[in-house]
């Protein structure tokens, strides 16, 4: 799964790349973004200066969500270490800070899995009142258990996620946590999590507030939705999400025979590899189901994609 | 003269292409071309639209072949197109004859003329890319000295130009020299070790590979390397013969090679055929894909534009890609920024003042504000169905560009 677009709404607001020469006009009104191109590099700029930049204006104490895109060298490995730490530091000067998404780069900026992230606990720490944290990118990253009173909705995307991150999001405290969506990614990618890490979620040990559980962009997927299928959380939550994974037949099925999952009100499988009858079993359950993108009609490599080239 | 606003581009609905809505001056256009191609199919309707005959066509074969001169063809007043020679495997092998006595040692493919009458085709495959370009320049370069001995006529776009086009480095340099804002070149690279070593070098970690004389994205490979890691993404599909020598093939399934043994492999042998290396810059994303905008300038003008959106590093829209809306992204770019990307089209135009017709490929940066040109096609007039604000093919707006231009009224 590749992200080949920067995202154009965060926590409900439209996003508006912040311009130094125009200062913030609508702090509560726009999801602010932070980013540092090839070009601006070059000319010496860097993501932690137009971040200064941004708090001198007054207005900043009013911004209420703030998307961090692509960082000066973001594609040579430079981890993001020092923009936590100017993040941390500026938490006083960001009063109204309630959704943080660090790292909102494409494919074309910096592979996912390229993406060096660093410790994300001093940001929960810092901003206490935060609602909504979306981070990209699992190589280098870290979360350890937390506790945290005001998170409603939790993101990790990665291309492969660690299974210490996934055992210390299971083992934190958060009480109003009502989204949670991991990015599993795959083991040639830095996937070490195993089923067994996300064993407290799955069991409802945690999160009493969770809606909706994403388990996406998951390499065997179709092990992951047999655990879900029969698991505990299913009761609590409206929505699972196991999309944009390898999920096949054998997948689909381990859904289909739960009766919890005939309960959601919404499962969404969309980027899938199982048959068209598998999916049309899914869809006779009568809940919601999005299962667009089926994969399972893929091109053969042969000959015919060949192609002539000279001179057109 | 008037401008064409940003507004306008391909918005209207068609016009009977079949109808001659204003008179323009008789053409007597002669075609430099592949018999029964489909470039000459759209030219012949976009003549017939403008109540013009037919074009008269120099088959490519029978030129090379000597079996027809452009000076029995070529009238007082005549118009000379030269087409792309692509999509016809005899005429491929004919170039490859003509680049063989001239062939420097070191590209893999030195195929005398005997053996070339024996080459069968096999679809998709790369011949001898660097032997190809030089035929095709001793091609042009002769086209250019027949012409010289014809009597009085014009050029759509002339060798010279087309020279430059054909070579990636030349073009870069000329739009480089001109202010054009494009991908910082590296220059050519023997092999896949001075890649690296010119990548270190210049602090860049992501770059496009292209054979020198491409096209189509023909011998392209996006690579990339951060720390121990390499990737690359390419349309060049590597077999191994008897005996270990490689053959490429152009496929439209994009190949993802992750070991650096493969990456080396397949950039080793591009390299001997001449490449030309350049940034990589990050493309913008429209409805989930990555694009960029082949805009068609025509007399100057940028009237016909199209959005190729992509699952891949590579956009060219034979490789399954697909068509995007271009409202959506003038609308996200916003005015200014949308009319200085025409604007950089106009510049590349200039830079090419012997060319009627261009095709630039502009790629849109990520927050939608800026963009650089990162290819320019000789022959890249070819876009169905796309249409300018009166309803024009590309075909039709050149040769009323060039009607009113012979009769004085303007440019």
């Amino acid at each position: 799964m590749s992200i080949r677009e920067h995202v154009s709404e965060f926590a409900g607001l439209p996003v508006r790349e912040y311009d130094p020469d125009e200062g913030i006009t609508d702090p509560e009104g726009f999801a602010y973004r932070l980013s540092v191109d090839h070009d601006a590099f070059t000319s010496g700029e860097r993501l932690t200066g137009r971040l200064a930049r941004m708090l001198e204006d007054p207005a900043a104490s009013r911004v209420r969500a703030l998307v961090i895109g692509a960082w000066e060298d973001v594609f040579s490995s430079m981890s993001t270490s020092d923009l936590v730490k100017a993040l941390v530091a500026s938490a006083g000067m960001l009063p109204s800070l309630r959704a943080l998404f660090l790292g909102d780069v494409t494919c074309e900026e910096a592979e996912i899995s390229w993406i060096q992230q660093s410790d994300m606990n001093p940001l929960f720490d810092a901003y206490p009142r935060l609602e909504h944290f979306r981070v990209r990118g699992g190589s280098g990253l870290e979360i350890r258990s937390l506790r945290h009173e005001s998170l409603r909705s939790l993101v990790v995307e990665t291309g492969g996620l660690d299974a210490a991150v996934v055992r210390g999001i299971a083992s934190s405290d958060l009480p109003r946590l009502e989204h949670l969506e991991l990015w599993i990614g795959s083991s040639g990618y830095g996937k070490t999590a195993t089923v067994d890490d996300f064993g407290p979620i799955l069991q409802g040990e945690v999160f009493p507030a969770l809606r909706y559980l994403g388990l996406r962009n998951c390499e065997e997927a179709n092990e992951m939705a047999a655990a879900v299928a029969v698991a505990p959380i299913l009761s609590r939550i409206k929505v699972l999400d196991l999309s944009l994974g390898d999920l096949d037949e054998e997948g689909v099925m381990a859904l289909v025979a739960s009766p919890a999952v005939a309960r959601l009100e919404k499962l969404d499988i969309h980027h899938h590899f199982a048959a068209p009858e598998a999916i049309a079993v899914l869809e006779s359950l009568g809940i919601a189901v999005d299962a667009s993108e089926g994969k399972s009609d893929g091109h053969d490599d042969g000959d015919d994609d060949r192609y002539i080239s000279a001179a057109e | 003269m008037v401008m064409m606003t940003a507004t306008t581009i391909a918005t209207s609905p068609p016009r009977s292409s079949r109808v001659a809505s204003r008179w323009i001056r008789p053409l007597d256009l002669v075609v430099l071309g592949n018999t029964g191609s489909r470039r000459l199919v759209l030219l012949d309707q976009a003549l017939a639209g403008l109540g013009q005959s037919p074009a008269r066509v120099v088959p490519y074969l029978d030129y090379l072949r000597g079996r027809v001169a452009l000076a029995d063809v070529v009238r007082e007043g005549s118009l000379v197109r030269i087409e792309s020679p692509g999509q016809d495997f005899e005429v491929e092998r004919a170039i490859l004859a003509v680049g063989a006595p001239i062939l420097p040692a070191g590209p893999a493919l030195r195929t005398d003329p005997e053996a070339l009458d024996r080459l069968s085709c096999e679809r998709g495959r790369i011949l001898g890319p660097k032997q190809w370009s030089l035929g095709f320049a001793q091609l042009l370069a002769r086209i250019a000295r027949d012409r010289a001995g014809c009597p009085t006529h014009a050029v759509m776009n002339d060798e010279a130009s087309i020279a430059v086009l054909f070579d990636k480095g030349r073009c870069h340099a000329r739009l480089d020299r001109a202010g054009i804002a494009c991908p910082r070149a590296l220059g050519p690279v023997g092999s896949y070790r001075e890649l690296r070593e010119r990548m270190s070098r210049a602090g860049i970690g992501r770059v496009f590979v292209k054979l020198a004389a491409g096209s189509s994205a023909s011998g392209v490979v996006a690579f990339e390397t951060s720390g121990p890691r390499t990737q690359a993404f390419t349309t060049t599909e590597m077999a191994v013969e008897r005996g270990g020598r490689l053959r490429l093939y152009n496929s439209r399934r994009i190949r993802r090679l992750e070991d650096e043994p493969s990456i080396a492999r397949l950039v080793d042998a591009l390299a001997a055929e001449g490449v030309h290396v350049e940034a990589w810059v990050p493309k913008a994303g429209l409805e989930g894909h990555v694009f960029d905008v082949r805009v068609v300038v025509v007399a100057g003008r940028p009237e016909h534009a199209v959005v190729r959106l992509s699952h891949t590093p590579m956009t060219n829209l034979h490789l399954r890609n697909r068509r995007g809306d271009l409202d959506r992204l003038r609308t996200r770019m916003g005015g200014t920024a949308w009319e200085a990307l025409l604007e950089t089209c106009r510049q590349t135009a200039r830079a090419f003042p012997e060319c009627h017709y261009l095709g630039v490929d502009v790629a849109v940066l990520p927050g939608y504000r800026r963009h650089a040109v990162l290819e320019v096609n000789a022959f890249g007039d070819l876009l169905p169905g796309v249409l300018d604000s009166s309803g024009r093919d590309t075909y039709t707006a050149e040769l009323e560009a060039l009607a009113a231009a012979a009769s004085g009224s303007a440019r």
